[in-house]
């Protein structure tokens, strides 16, 4: 008989054993009366020799059952009873849980998304990123040079292949609108590197590299779609480029977006011979990926990158390759940031189920005198923590049912809110790794809450809790002292989350306080894409861009338009250094530096940035080339002035390269370029038309602006596309949003953790006013003033609540260091948050307190006591 | 209460002498343990609570199969029969009983060394 046979059978199995036991009963009872006995006493003698047949039949049962899972069943019938019954207590537990565990799935699919989730690459764990570090120029990571590129991946010895990268952009021309597209120029090495072939064509191959040959394209998924439908016959198609003709050779799988979401055309990189010689080896524009070859590891590769820089190492520079895994390269900066939220979110799981815990303690309690009955009657101490702990499971289950729905419904605002340069953001979702964790965390909470009170509430006298049941006992010390601690921890750990929330909340709010240095209210940006006609013409440029500047400056509602390599907030301007005429740096130091950004002579009045010292461009100072020739002059900010004439005046003084010299004429006030968290590190205005960035002051709303601006644009030069239009003020909203995030999310689940902790003191005070009301009406009976027990409850909950605090504080000084990095103007042990948060907490846990307490001062001892 | 009972007896031994009993004819429960009690001269207190989960677990093994029927005393009752791998078992199992008596009885035996 197969057990599925045996599922059907055991109906008739059972009852052939009912049956065959009354039998048995009849029989005996026959005998007995046959041998002279009354009827009555005859059943009862039969029963009282036979035995417990309820027992007996289910002991004969089980031999047909698999005791394990026929007793989980039963237990998950009985838990599923006794939640009903406890149906508030029941709804309280599951809200608390679903809250906990549906802010874990929230956090969690996040970490799945960005951080766990595999690069859609061949065995991205074997592919490593080189970065080149020059901190004597202020470079402690910056790209590699075309010619060491060809240097390392000579290394056959390391890699199997490499492949280098550059991002550019090109104008699409000869459709109906110019378009710039953003242009990946890749070796042939990067296919094979990344393990990433073209769907539909061919790769670039080595022979494009070569100058002459190198005008083929690969289409990005998402191009290969927009410009040509996804048909196949794209392939063999010719594309206008910056006036050249390309032909598409092939088009790439859509994974590579995930990698490089910007890149949509896909060009060989030509290395000039030019590049390759000596003179350019610090000209770094490229990025080097590389596989490693099998069984060398990273630690190997970076080992051997130390020797190889070694070579150019002397005391006077510094120089060092940095080798990481391309997966940390893309998540680095977040990993800390994301892995924090985790902690935090798993702290509030963590109170949650302290919380739950402390319910079903304190339910378990009540229970005490069924679970006394239970074990009387033969159940051993292990199946009664089975039950209870079935009983939690359940609950949890059903927590992390409504925590998956809560989840689900807090996504999308989850994705709205996270800062918008967060890898692979848009892939965030419930996929079956988060269900997992989902499923695991309830597992793991359930054995959590329900484990310690199964223990405690299996244990413990028989006799004595048979004996007191009906009584109004004053319950186990133990329960209620471990209730105290309950309490005291989730405080603590709910603290220890105030405390960080309320340190990044300040951080965040110090942050938006600082000047960035300009005024980025009405401020609109739009870069404009030159087409080579006019970006390689010496003379052509300038006439454009005081066309483009005279005819946006008409525009109604611009009140001054200005034209630069780069603007705060929307520039990746480089870093250079510099030479100060008549002055030596020593050969250990480190020489000047900071970066450049061309603009034309309205740019501070457009940016409001403050003149300190000198003056301002000229018109007549602008150029486009001959950089130093005469008359050649600079602005720079207070940052350089600061660093290298500490006390003396720049204006006057003289900078340049090579023996070249131009003269600063003005200082200018700092701005804050990329963060406002981080200081200028230095800028040097260039008096130019080299810039392709239009900034223009607006009396309103600077977005309305955007059409006539871009139509400005066009009617200069239809052959300019425009990218990239923004309000100034969004973009730096935008750089907060990692801060915006963190701080928001921070503080939403400190308030969570500190609610449920209040929620839980309360409890706590609350059922020990009722297990305790004989013992109070028997004080008050005695002669105690309502203020005496007022004042005997407010003292056990503010005992808890302190002993939580001192707890908690501990805490913040050991999870400081983790969150030091996402701090900005507040010390770790900023005082306001230190001191108002244990405040607040101790003044919120004694109105949690106070309500059940004042209950307690009300009691009537004759009511009370009538109860006994 | 039942465990203890069991106790009395090495694993096993209940349901040897259920087997021998109804090897010798086929009995149902109530008889079965009056023969026991009764061969045994009551002093084997064969308890009800241990003989049904036993027969339970013989029939399981398939080495007793049961039917109804009617008895002497028009009485309809449920008679175990040993089936042929029940009639191994107990060859098998009785073999191995008187072994280990015998090794136990040569161990208790007094005086020899």
């Amino acid at each position: 008989m197969n057990w599925f046979q045996q599922l059907f059978s055991r109906r008739r199995i059972y009852d052939d054993l009912s049956e065959e036991i009354r039998e048995h009963l009849e029989e005996r009872t026959e005998e007995l009366v046959a041998s002279g006995m009354p009827r009555a006493g005859a059943v009862a003698a039969a029963r009282r020799e036979f035995g417990n047949v309820a027992l007996i039949e289910e002991d004969s049962r089980k031999v047909w059952q698999w005791p394990s899972i026929e007793n989980f069943v039963m237990d998950l019938r009985y838990g599923w009873r006794a939640l009903r019954k406890n149906f508030g207590l029941t709804v309280v537990a599951v809200l608390t849980l679903g809250l906990g565990i549906g802010a874990n799935t929230a956090i969690f699919s996040v970490v799945n998304a960005v951080l766990l989730r595999p690069l859609p690459i061949r065995e991205p764990q074997r592919v490593v990123v080189l970065h080149d570090q020059l901190p004597s120029w202020n470079n402690p990571r910056t790209k590699v040079s075309a010619l060491q590129f060809l240097e390392l991946s000579q290394r056959a010895d390391l890699f199997e292949s490499s492949g280098a990268l550059r991002p550019s952009s090109l104008n699409l021309t000869g459709r109906d609108h110019a378009l710039r597209l953003q242009v990946m120029e890749a070796t042939a090495g990067i296919f094979p590197t990344l393990g990433v072939e073209p769907i539909l064509g061919r790769a670039i191959t080595t022979a494009d590299q070569t100058h002459g040959n190198a005008h083929v394209a690969l289409l990005s998924h998402r191009l290969w779609r927009r410009l040509f439908d996804s048909d196949r016959k794209a392939i063999g198609g010719r594309l206008t480029l910056d006036g050249d003709s390309y032909e598409v050779v092939g088009v790439l799988p859509e994974q590579i977006e995930t990698l490089y979401p910007h890149a949509e055309i896909w060009v060989p990189a030509v290395f000039s011979p030019e590049a390759l010689t000596e003179k350019y080896r610090w000209r770094v524009n490229y990025t080097m990926v590389a596989r490693l070859r099998g069984g060398i590891s990273v630690a190997q590769a970076r080992a051997a990158m130390e020797t190889v820089a070694a070579r150019y190492n002397d005391p006077g520079f510094k120089f060092g390759i940095e080798v990481r895994r391309l997966a940390d390269e893309e998540i680095g900066d977040v990993r800390g940031a994301i892995y924090t939220l985790l902690g935090a979110v798993g702290v509030v799981l963590l109170v949650a189920c302290t919380n739950i815990a402390n319910l079903l303690l304190a339910r378990n309690a009540v229970r005490s005198h069924e679970l006394a009955i239970r074990a009387s009657m033969g159940a051993g101490r292990g199946r009664i923590v089975i039950q209870l702990l079935t009983e939690s499971l359940l609950l949890c289950f059903l927590g992390g049912a409504v925590g998956l729905l809560l989840a689900n419904m807090s996504l999308a605002g989850l994705i709205r809110l996270a800062p918008a340069d967060l890898p692979h953001i848009a892939s965030i979702g419930l996929d079956p790794g988060v269900l997992f964790f989902t499923f695991v965390v309830s597992l793991v909470a359930g054995i959590l809450f329900g484990l310690v009170p199964a223990m405690l509430s299996s244990r413990g006298d028989l006799a004595r809790t048979l004996k007191e049941a009906g009584r109004g006992s004053t319950g186990s010390r133990t329960g209620r002292k471990l209730r105290g601690v309950l309490v005291a921890c989730e405080i603590a750990l709910a603290l220890v989350l105030l405390v960080t929330s309320g340190l990044l909340v300040r951080s965040f709010s110090k942050v938006l306080d600082v000047p960035p240095g300009f005024d980025p209210s009405h401020l609109l940006t739009v870069r404009v894409s030159l087409p080579r006609a006019v970006s390689s013409d010496s003379a052509g440029l300038p006439l454009f861009s005081k066309a483009l500047l005279e005819r946006v400056s008409a525009v109604p509602g611009v009140v001054q338009a200005t034209i630069a390599t780069g603007i705060p907030f929307s520039s990746d301007g480089y870093s250079t250094t510099f030479d100060i005429r008549n002055r030596q740096t020593g050969a250990r130091e480190a020489g000047p530096s900071g970066s450049v950004t061309h603009v034309t002579s309205s740019y501070f009045r457009t940016m409001r940035i403050p003149l300190i010292r000198g003056r301002e461009f000229r018109p007549d100072e602008m150029r486009y080339g001959n950089w130093f020739a005469k008359g050649a002059v600079r602005i720079i900010d207070e940052a350089l002035a600061k660093r290298w004439w500490p006390s003396g005046d720049p204006i006057g003084a003289e900078i340049g390269n090579d023996g070249q010299w131009a003269a600063i004429v003005g200082v200018v006030g700092n701005v804050h370029d990329r963060d406002l968290a981080t200081e200028s590190t230095g800028i040097i205005y260039y008096p130019s038309f080299a810039g392709t960035t239009l900034a223009i002051r607006t009396a309103s709303d600077p977005t309305a602006l955007a059409g006539a601006v871009i139509e400005q644009v066009h009617a200069t030069n239809g052959d300019v596309p425009v990218c990239d239009v923004e309000a100034v003020s969004d973009l730096v909203k935008a750089s907060l949003g990692r801060r915006r995030f963190a701080a928001t999310l921070f503080s939403l689940f400190a308030l969570l953790a500190f609610a449920l902790a209040l929620i839980g003191l309360y409890g706590v005070i609350a059922y020990l006013v009722t297990e305790r009301a004989g013992e109070i009406s028997i004080r008050m009976a005695l002669g105690a003033q309502p203020a005496d027990v007022l004042k005997l409850m407010l003292s056990q909950g503010f005992g808890m609540a302190i002993c939580g605090v001192v707890l908690g504080l501990v805490g913040v000084v050991v999870v400081r260091p983790l969150i030091a990095s996402q701090l900005f103007g507040v010390g770790p042990a900023d005082s306001f948050t230190l001191l108002a948060v244990p405040l607040l907490l101790l003044g919120m846990a004694m109105v949690a307190t106070f309500i059940p307490a004042r209950r307690a001062a009300r009691v009537d001892p004759l009511v009370a006591l009538r109860h006994e | 209460m039942t465990k203890d009972k069991q106790r009395d007896l090495f694993p096993g031994a209940l349901e040897m002498m259920i087997l021998r009993t109804l090897k010798r004819q086929p009995l149902h429960g109530y008889a079965l343990v009056q023969h026991i009690k009764r061969t045994s001269n009551d002093l084997l207190q064969i308890e009800e609570g241990s003989l049904y989960p036993a027969l339970q677990r013989l029939l399981k093994a398939k080495l007793v199969k049961a039917e109804w029927g009617v008895s002497s005393t028009n009485r309809r009752v449920r008679t175990y029969k040993v089936t042929a791998a029940g009639a191994k078992h107990l060859e098998r199992e009785v073999s191995r009983f008187e072994q280990m008596l015998e090794g136990i009885t040569r161990v208790l035996a007094p005086g020899e060394s």
